[in-house]
């Protein structure tokens, strides 16, 4: 792990962000470890520092591009931080729950043959971000690449190859669990 | 002997023109912007209450300029800090289109985010408020647009039911439909950083708008003061 993810790890865990217990998630899985972070953005230092590690991959290592677009108000702070840090438009595209309506899934705009860049705080299954992919590309805007803070490692690396589209994190789970088994 | 001190501007009234000069200077530079992003919209347009309005804020093409979102969210850091005062406060984000908003100006005045969810969380925990909020915290309530006021309404009572403390809301535009007079009554004074009659005003004198159609609106609102 390098310093920078291990310096991540640790914000994530002091914060309470990975919480253990049993969960209910999305499609019914349920799982031992909670990751939660929503309440990033209410500790400005910590966000700051850890936008500023999303902004330099997304300016180093996933090549020029558009737009970034966040999926649903839990990524919009995310999103905003790294727009303004990399001086990008954004747009965020609504998260496929029931009890949204899609008069208008998008917050913003999308032009047709942009590449735009998804953007979410973590990726499980991958099922959301396969859904967003798919109305993104309906707008007309290209998708191959999406960048999450935190990789549980449940499939959506596979998922979501399958469509074409590279995933990338921060930092998976496991490496902030693993890191948690060494400090004392 | 030490001569006797000044009084302080604030007790001249000085500090207070100073910042109502500098409001109406933001004013102006908020209608340019406005204009620029082609958000001000003149017709007949049915707002989500159903009621319909001549004229619509759009601000769908805010995303897509950053350096306009950094200025827009400056101009809210500048009410903040001469109307509410930075110390010690949470800003509240209201999805959807305040929660970005919201965000810019926590970045820029670094004051802890916070936001109401749209519906309580049905998998994980159950609750209306993300992020770290404490009883007896003091939260400001951040949105784009303020009509009647339902929408902040919601939200505060949603943050009061968490433990908050909200004495006030920041918007950019107030539309000038009951929201101010509607949130007094829940205890919240509302800030804004322009009113659409000050807008208005802008734009005619700058040639921007056709007095009948400033008229049109100035008509409607003040048929929406008197119902």
């Amino acid at each position: 792990m390098t310093g920078e993810a291990a310096r991540l790890a640790s914000i994530l865990r002091n914060r309470g962000m990975i919480k253990r217990g049993s969960y209910m998630l999305h499609l019914g899985n349920s799982s031992e470890y909670y990751v939660d972070l929503r309440a990033l953005p209410s500790y400005p230092d910590d966000f700051d520092e850890v936008t500023s590690a999303l902004a330099r991959l997304l300016s180093e290592e996933v090549g020029g591009f558009d737009r970034l677009v966040g999926i649903g108000d839990g990524a919009a702070p995310l999103t905003v931080a790294v727009s303004l840090k990399l001086q990008k438009p954004y747009a965020i595209v609504k998260k496929m729950e029931a009890e949204n309506s899609f008069r208008d899934p998008l917050l913003g705009e999308l032009r047709a043959g942009e590449r735009a860049i998804l953007l979410d705080d973590v990726a499980s299954t991958g099922v959301t971000l396969a859904c967003a992919a798919s109305i993104v590309r309906a707008l007309g805007a290209r998708v191959d690449t999406a960048v999450v803070l935190v990789d549980r490692d449940l499939g959506a690396r596979e998922l979501l190859s399958t469509l074409g589209i590279r995933l990338r994190s921060l930092i998976s789970l496991s490496e902030i669990l693993g890191g948690a088994q060494r400090s004392p | 002997m030490r001569p006797p001190s000044l009084p302080l501007p604030g007790m001249c009234g000085l500090e207070t023109k100073l910042w109502a000069e500098k409001k109406s200077v933001l004013s102006k530079e908020l209608a340019t912007i406005l204009v620029g992003l082609g958000a001000l919209k003149f017709g007949d347009f049915v707002l989500s209450s159903g009621r319909r309005s001549p004229y619509y804020i759009d601000l769908r093409l805010l995303p897509s300029y950053p350096s306009a979102l950094e200025r827009i969210a400056e101009m809210y850091v500048e009410v903040l800090e001469n109307e509410v005062g930075l110390g010690n406060l949470k800003v509240a984000g209201i999805p959807t289109a305040g929660l970005p908003l919201a965000t810019a100006v926590s970045l820029r005045a670094r004051l802890p985010l916070i936001y109401v969810r749209e519906t309580p969380k049905l998998h994980g925990e159950m609750k209306m408020i993300e992020g770290a909020l404490s009883r007896g915290d003091t939260v400001v309530l951040i949105d784009d647009l303020v009509t009647t006021g339902g929408s902040l309404l919601k939200a505060a009572e949603a943050v009061r039911a968490s433990g908050g403390r909200v004495e006030h809301a920041v918007v950019l535009i107030d539309r000038e439909e009951g929201g101010s007079e509607n949130l007094a009554r829940a205890g919240i004074r509302l800030h804004a950083v322009s009113k659409i009659s000050e807008l208005l005003s802008w734009l005619e004198s700058a040639g921007g708008l056709p007095s009948d159609k400033a008229e049109l609106v100035r008509a409607y609102l003040r048929g929406v003061g008197r119902s």
